[in-house]
């Protein structure tokens, strides 16, 4: 990874809501095609630590630089989790997806024609340009995932955040999801947080651990006494033979 | 005998009204509907009372009274439910009774009666001035150019306010402009449909259109219809009955929602599969 250059860096973050801290002592590096899983307890951090690298909160202390050829606002791509948005809201697919292409400075213009090609091809990708015109109150979990992909890939960022995308989604969005962020890994960064870590071990290549302070592992392997060391009490999710192993690397290729 | 009232002034006036308000809360229904804030609008109109009642103590008209109060409030709660850790349920709630409570106590200060306050509190489209027109005419056009400039970013913050935040749109400030729209078109409409009614005015087109459409331009348009359908029809009720046009317009626009209603549970029983 060392090879690769510096997307962000995230400079002894200190932040939280409303004067309280939330998460302290966040320090590490995102590279250019790194694959990064976020995991610790429920109420850890885990979003507060992405909310802050976004933008949308303002850390107590320590900053956040951000270096990709892209400008700031078009550098990260935000997937959040699926299941705030009202899906009663009267948008179509189509609408949603070229949302992800608003930016500060484009408050008025309308949408190029070569913005509107890149909207069908990304749909296209996603397996989703037969429902483009669809109202989102009419799709399941998994095209919905797809629509805010869609979304969040439209912009072409250099990173991808993923806030628990497995969650409320059928077992062939999540398994394609997989898919799609492998291939989209080649390119890109991406960030995720994630649960069921498990299954996803084999793509990461680091783990951020969050609970309260924030933990930099550099390694797609982590253990007992390394997450106890990280005061991260997560589920352990032992699969594959070694049973201390919560992440095991599958040197295999696929 | 229906040509003979198009010979009335006040009848023209009411038409041209009706027209306007329909547009304005065609629009902004539309907005407060999808997003949702039924219920802040609820707590501005109830606030703009406040307003009235210190208009009429001032012995100034109350519309501008209510003007002042309404966008402060509707500011107010924004403001509150952002910045600091009211919830926004109960920020609406203090705006509500709190301008209530103001206009009830400014009114009793008054000496003398207040005359029209029941026009305010209930509506009566037949006696809106040359100046309500022009300042609806106003705000009309002035809705109408801002959603169409601005039509993007508005549906785009109004679904997914916190992904619009990482694109750096600039959310607080149109969600500013936007209640303070919501507020005018609140005070405007009150004439038609009184302080009581006027939500209806903001979402029973809306509720009505939505059965059928889930295109935030298409729910616009319809309701603009739809309102204006039910405008009408209830001033001429209320003409041919004798009773009050705000309660006729919002008995008329029930009435429109309930055949819909019918309607698409009919369509819907004919085509199972179809959905």
């Amino acid at each position: 990874m060392s090879d690769n250059s510096i997307l962000l860096e995230i400079d002894n973050i200190t932040a939280g809501y409303n004067g309280e801290v939330i998460i302290k002592n966040a320090r590490f590096n995102v590279f250019e095609k790194d694959f990064i899983g976020v995991i610790g307890p429920n109420g850890g951090g885990k979003t507060t630590l992405i909310k802050t690298i976004l933008g949308l909160i303002k850390p107590f202390s320590g900053q956040i630089k951000y270096y990709g050829e892209n400008s700031n606002d078009q550098l990260i791509g935000y997937l959040p989790q699926v299941h705030y948005v009202d899906k009663k809201f009267p948008i179509s697919v189509r609408d949603v997806v070229l949302s992800g292409l608003m930016s500060k400075n484009r408050m008025i213009k309308r949408f190029t024609k070569k913005e509107k090609l890149k909207a069908d091809e990304e749909m296209e990708k996603m397996g989703i340009s037969g429902i483009r015109k669809k109202p989102i109150g009419e799709l399941s979990g998994g095209q919905l995932q797809r629509t805010f992909l869609c979304r969040s890939l439209i912009s072409s960022p250099q990173l991808l955040i993923l806030d628990e995308p497995n969650n409320n989604v059928d077992n062939k969005f999540e398994s394609d999801l997989y898919k799609i962020l492998r291939e989209l890994n080649k390119t890109i960064a991406i960030m995720m947080v994630s649960h069921d870590i498990g299954i996803i071990s084999t793509y990461i290549k680091t783990i951020v651990c969050v609970n309260r302070d924030v933990h930099y592992h550099q390694s797609n392997i982590i253990n007992e006494e390394q997450l106890r060391a990280y005061n991260c009490p997560i589920q352990l999710i032992t699969h594959g033979e070694i049973p201390h192993t919560v992440l095991k690397t599958h040197v295999h290729d696929h | 005998m229906l040509i003979e009232l198009f010979s009335y002034k006040f009848f023209i006036n009411a038409i041209i009204a009706s027209l306007l308000t329909s547009i304005s809360c065609g629009i902004i229904g539309t907005y407060i509907v999808s997003k949702r804030i039924v219920f802040i609008s609820g707590g501005i109109t109830h606030a703009s009372f406040g307003g009235i009642g210190l208009g009429y103590f001032l012995g100034i008209n109350p519309i501008i009274g209510a003007i002042t109060f309404s966008i402060m409030s509707a500011l107010g709660i924004e403001f509150m439910s952002k910045k600091t850790d009211i919830r926004e349920d109960s920020a609406i709630a203090i705006m509500w009774s709190f301008g209530m409570a103001l206009g009830i106590i400014f009114i009793f200060l008054t000496p003398g009666y207040a005359p029209n306050l029941m026009n305010y509190l209930f509506g009566n489209i037949l006696t809106v001035s040359r100046l309500d027109i022009y300042l609806s005419l106003c705000l009309a056009l002035g809705i109408s150019i801002f959603f169409i400039l601005f039509y993007k970013p508005i549906i785009y913050i109004s679904f997914d306010e916190e992904f619009s935040r990482t694109r750096k749109i600039r959310v607080n400030i149109l969600n500013y402009i936007l209640i303070s729209f919501v507020a005018l078109t609140i005070v405007l409409s009150i004439k038609v449909a009184g302080i009581i009614l006027v939500i209806s005015l903001l979402t029973i087109p809306q509720a009505s259109v939505n059965l059928f459409f889930k295109d935030f331009k298409k729910i616009i348009w319809y309701s603009i219809l739809v309102g204006f359908s039910g405008s009408m029809g209830g001033l001429l009720v209320s003409y041919y009955l004798d009773i009050p046009s705000g309660a006729a317009i919002i008995f008329m626009l029930v009435i429109i929602f309930i055949l819909f209603k019918i309607y698409s549970q009919f369509k819907k029983s004919l085509s199972p599969s179809g959905g």
